[in-house]
C-alpha cells in the first residue's frame, strides 16, 4: 500500500497528466505498445542509448519553460505604423508608375503617410528598448540570421529613401521644378520596395523565435502581416483622400480593400486552423483576448469592411459614410490583430504544455486510441461505488479504498484533459470542462481525506462521492 | 578524480596569491583559449544543496530574487533569471503510480530527481543569432556571453532562446545570462558553480573529454541496473535537435526531459527565417500584382 500520507508522495497525483499505459513502469524510458510515439534518435541509439518513452504531458510544476518576449503595445504600435507606412508607400509607388490621371491625390497621400511613418516608427522602436540611448548599436553589425537585424537595416533604408522621396515631392509642389518631381519619382520606386519588406519582416521576426504561438505560424504570420498592412494602408489612404479623390479613383481603392480583405480573411482562418492542429490555440481562446480577436479583429477588422465594401459596390452612388465606416473599422481591426498576436504570444511562451506538445516530432503526436465516453462514465461510477463502500469501513481498509479512488479519478481526469486537448472547441467541450472542474474538486477532497492529523475526514468522502455522482447524473461525461 | 601533483606545492591554507592555472588542480584541466569548454551536469549525483547557486551569486555579484516560498518542493528559486544563472529543480519521485513507496535505494543516492539547470551555451546559439547589436558573442573558450557595454536591451534574445534562459534585467536594461564565468576562465580558474559543487555533479572541462566521461558514467549506471540513464545535449541526442548541433552544458538524465522542464526536441529559431521571408515576400509580390491590376490605366 502507498505510504501516501507523506505529502511529498503525492507528486504524481497532483502534477502529472498521464495516460495509464505509460505508467506501468514509471521510470522506464520505453513503454510497451508505444512504438509509434517514441522519439527516435538513431545515432544516439547506435551508441546504446534507449528511445525516449512517449511524452504524456508532464511539466515541472507547470512552470514556464520559456521566457515571454518583452514586447507590448509599443511594438504592436510600431508593427501597425510601420506596416501601414510601408504598404502606403508601395501602393503610392505603383499608382504613380502605372496609375490613372486622377490618382495623384493617392500618390501624394501615400508619400506623406510614408513620411509620417518613418518619423514615428523609430521613436516607437527606440522607446521600447530597455537602454534607449544605445539605439545606434542596432546599426553596429548586420546579421543575416537575425530578423531584427535585417529589419533594422530595412527600416533604415526605408526611412532614408522615403524621406528623400517625400522631401523631393514637397519641394516639387512648392517650387514646381521638374527635377524635384523626377527625384521623387525615381527614389519612390526603391522606397516602395523597402516599404514592401517592412510590411512583412515583422511577421518573420515573431516567427523566428521559440514562442510556440509565433513559431507555429512561421509562414502564415509574415503573409498575414503584409496583407493586414495592405488593408490598413488602403483604409488610411481612402480616409485621407476622401475629400479630393474622384469617385473613380476612390472606387479603385475600395476594390483593392476588398481584394486584400478577402486575402486577410483566408490567411487568418488558415492560421487559426494551423494553431488548432499544432495545439497552441488555447491562449487565443481565453478571455478577454478571445473577444478582442473574434469581435475586434474578425468582426470589425475583416468582416465589417468586406460587408460594407460589398454593399458599397451594389449601391447606385458612392457614399462617403459607408467608405469612412469601412476604413475606420479596418484600422481598428488591424491594430487589434497585432496587439492580440503579440500579447497571446507572450502568454503562449508561459504555457509549458503548449511548448512541449508543439515541439514534439510529428510522429509523437499521433492520435491515441480514444476512450469511449461509456468507459469514462464507468470509471466515475466505480469511483462513486468505492467511496460509498469506504464510508462503512475501518480506517485501515478505508485508506486502501481511498487510494484506489484517487488513482481512478486521476486517470479519469487525465483522459478528460487529453480529450479536451484533442478537440479544442467542440460543442461538448463545455460539458467536459464542467466535468473536469468538478472532478478536480472531488480529487482535492479525496486527497485531503487523510491529511490532517486530526483523523479521517469522512465528510470529505461524502462530499467527493456526491460531486462525482452529480457529474454522472448530469450526463457530463457523455 | 586523482589529485594533481601540483597540489602539493600549495600546502598552506592561506595562499600568497593566485595559483597559476588553478583549474588544473580543481578540475583537472588547464583553461586555454582556442579550446571548447563546457559543463557536464550529472543529475544522478546532485543532492540539491544549492551551493552552486550561492557560489554563482557571490562570484558574479548577483542580487537575490524573490525570497518567498513557492510551495513547489524545496525549489524556492523557481527558475533561471537575469540575476539567477544556476537553479536546481526538485522533482519528487517517492512512490510509483501504484502508490508503492520505494523500499530499495537507486544506484544513486535517492529517489529524488535533482537537476542543476544552467545556460546551455548551445552551438549554434539561438540568442547570438537573434542579437542585432552583436552584444552576444562567442568567446575564445567557445562559450556564449552578453557584452554588457554593447547590449541595448532590445530583448529579442529572450523569446529566441528555446530553453527560456536569457532574461532582461529591468533595473539596468540589459540582457543577462550565465557567462560560464568568462572572467574566471580568463584567469585560469574553473567556473564558480563547478568549483563549489561538493558531489562533482557539475563537472567543468574540455567538451570532448567531458563527453567521454559522461558516456562512461552512463555505461556505469546501466551496469548497475539504471538502464534509463541517457545524455541530453550531446550531438544527435535529445536536446541537440532542430539545427542545434550540441549543448556546451549537457546533462545526464534518467527521466524524460520535460520532467526537468527541458524541451526534448528544441529547434533553432533562425531555421524559420528563410521560409518566413519567402512566404512574406511572395505575399508582397501578390499584393503588388493586385495593386497593379486595380490601378493600371492610361496616364
Amino acid at each position: 500500500m502507498r505510504n501516501a500520507r507523506a505529502p511529498y508522495g503525492r507528486q504524481r497525483v497532483t502534477t502529472s497528466l498521464s495516460t495509464d499505459s505509460d505508467r506501468a513502469q514509471p521510470l522506464a524510458l520505453t513503454a510497451p505498445g508505444d512504438q509509434a510515439r517514441e522519439t527516435a534518435f538513431p545515432q544516439a541509439e547506435a551508441r546504446g542509448a534507449r528511445k525516449l518513452r512517449a511524452y504524456d504531458g508532464e511539466t515541472y510544476y507547470h512552470r514556464p519553460a520559456l521566457k515571454p518576449s518583452p514586447y507590448g503595445w509599443l511594438i504592436a504600435s510600431y508593427f501597425f505604423v510601420g506596416g501601414l507606412a510601408g504598404a502606403a508607400q508601395l501602393i503610392a509607388g505603383i499608382a504613380d508608375v502605372c496609375g490613372h490621371d486622377d490618382d495623384p491625390p493617392i500618390v501624394r497621400a501615400g508619400l506623406y503617410m510614408g513620411l509620417a511613418g518613418i518619423l514615428l516608427s523609430p521613436v516607437l522602436l527606440i522607446a521600447d528598448l530597455r537602454t534607449p540611448r544605445r539605439w545606434y548599436n542596432m546599426l553596429r553589425i548586420f546579421r543575416r540570421t537575425s530578423a531584427m537585424s535585417i529589419g533594422a537595416w530595412t527600416l533604415t533604408g526605408f526611412v532614408l529613401l522615403s524621406g528623400i522621396a517625400a522631401g523631393a515631392q514637397a519641394l516639387y509642389v512648392r517650387t514646381g521644378a521638374v527635377s524635384y518631381g523626377r527625384i521623387a519619382r525615381y527614389v519612390g520606386v526603391p522606397a516602395a520596395l523597402a516599404g514592401g519588406v517592412v510590411t512583412t519582416y515583422t511577421g518573420t521576426l515573431l516567427a523566428a523565435t521559440s514562442t510556440p504561438l509565433w513559431a507555429a505560424g512561421s509562414r502564415l504570420l509574415p503573409a498575414l502581416f503584409s496583407v493586414s498592412a495592405a488593408t490598413t494602408a488602403t483604409a488610411a489612404l481612402s480616409l485621407v483622400t476622401q475629400p479630393k479623390a474622384t469617385s473613380a479613383s476612390a472606387a479603385r481603392l475600395d476594390t483593392l480593400a476588398l481584394m486584400a480583405g478577402g486575402a486577410e480573411l483566408a490567411l487568418a482562418t488558415t492560421l487559426d486552423r494551423q494553431y488548432q492542429q499544432q495545439g497552441v490555440v488555447t491562449p487565443l481562446q481565453q478571455q478577454p483576448t478571445a473577444t478582442a480577436y473574434r469581435v475586434g479583429f474578425y468582426g470589425l477588422g475583416v468582416l465589417t469592411p468586406l460587408l460594407l465594401h460589398s454593399i458599397h459596390r451594389l449601391m447606385p452612388r458612392r457614399s462617403r459614410t459607408v467608405s469612412t465606416l469601412a476604413s475606420v473599422a479596418t484600422l481598428v481591426g488591424g491594430y487589434m490583430l497585432l496587439s492580440v498576436l503579440i500579447s497571446t504570444g507572450n502568454a503562449s511562451a508561459q504555457r509549458p504544455d503548449d511548448y512541449f506538445q508543439f515541439i514534439q516530432p510529428r510522429t509523437a503526436t499521433q492520435p491515441q486510441p480514444q476512450q469511449s465516453p461509456l468507459a469514462l462514465a464507468a470509471q466515475c461510477q466505480q469511483a462513486v461505488d468505492t467511496l460509498k463502500q469506504a464510508l462503512h469501513e475501518s480506517p485501515s481498509c478505508l485508506g486502501k479504498d481511498v487510494d484506489t479512488v484517487e488513482q481512478i479519478v486521476t486517470r479519469l481526469r487525465d483522459s478528460l484533459i487529453q480529450r479536451l486537448r484533442r478537440t479544442g472547441s467542440s460543442p461538448e467541450a463545455t460539458h467536459w470542462q464542467t466535468a473536469l472542474r468538478r472532478i478536480n474538486a472531488a480529487l482535492s477532497l479525496i486527497v485531503g481525506v487523510e491529511y490532517p492529523i486530526a483523523g479521517i475526514q469522512r465528510s470529505a468522502i461524502e462530499q467527493a462521492s456526491a460531486t462525482l455522482a452529480q457529474v454522472l447524473t448530469d450526463g457530463l461525461l457523455v | 578524480m586523482t589529485t594533481h601533483a601540483r597540489v602539493l606545492d600549495y600546502p598552506e591554507s592561506t595562499l600568497p596569491g593566485m595559483i597559476p592555472h588553478e583549474a588544473e588542480l580543481t578540475a583537472g584541466t588547464r583553461v586555454e583559449p582556442g579550446h571548447s569548454y563546457g559543463f557536464f551536469t550529472d543529475t544522478t549525483l546532485c543532492i540539491g544543496c544549492k551551493a552552486f547557486e550561492v557560489a554563482c551569486k557571490e562570484w558574479n555579484a548577483l542580487l537575490a530574487d524573490d525570497i518567498g516560498l513557492t510551495g513547489q518542493s524545496y525549489d524556492n528559486t523557481g527558475s533561471l533569471s537575469a540575476t539567477t544563472w544556476r537553479h536546481v529543480a526538485f522533482i519528487e519521485r517517492l512512490s510509483n503510480i501504484q502508490g508503492e513507496r520505494a523500499t530499495t535505494l537507486q544506484p544513486f543516492q535517492s529517489n529524488w530527481l535533482l537537476m542543476s539547470d544552467v545556460c546551455k551555451h548551445c552551438s549554434p546559439e539561438p540568442c547570438l543569432e537573434a542579437c542585432p547589436t552583436g552584444a552576444l558573442f562567442r568567446t575564445e573558450f567557445d562559450t556564449v556571453v552578453v557584452q554588457q557595454d554593447v547590449c541595448n536591451g532590445c530583448g529579442y534574445c529572450v523569446p529566441a532562446c528555446p530553453f527560456g534562459i536569457v532574461a532582461l534585467n529591468q533595473a539596468d536594461g540589459k540582457a543577462h545570462k550565465c557567462t560560464l564565468c568568462y572572467d574566471r576562465l580568463k584567469g585560469g580558474l574553473e567556473p564558480a558553480c563547478a568549483k563549489a559543487c561538493p558531489t562533482d555533479s557539475i563537472q567543468f572541462g574540455e567538451l570532448a573529454a567531458r563527453h567521454e566521461c559522461a558516456q562512461q558514467r552512463v555505461e556505469a549506471l546501466r551496469a548497475q541496473g539504471r538502464d534509463d540513464a541517457y545524455l541530453y545535449g550531446t550531438p544527435n541526442a535529445p536536446g541537440a535537435t532542430g539545427g542545434i548541433a550540441q549543448l556546451h552544458a549537457f546533462f545526464l538524465l534518467t527521466e524524460r526531459p520535460e520532467v526537468y522542464n527541458l524541451p526534448a526536441t528544441p529547434t533553432l529559431p533562425s531555421t524559420r527565417l528563410a521560409p518566413g521571408f519567402l512566404a512574406g515576400l511572395t505575399t508582397v509580390a501578390g499584393l503588388v500584382l493586385a495593386t497593379i491590376t486595380v490601378f493600371a490605366g492610361r496616364k
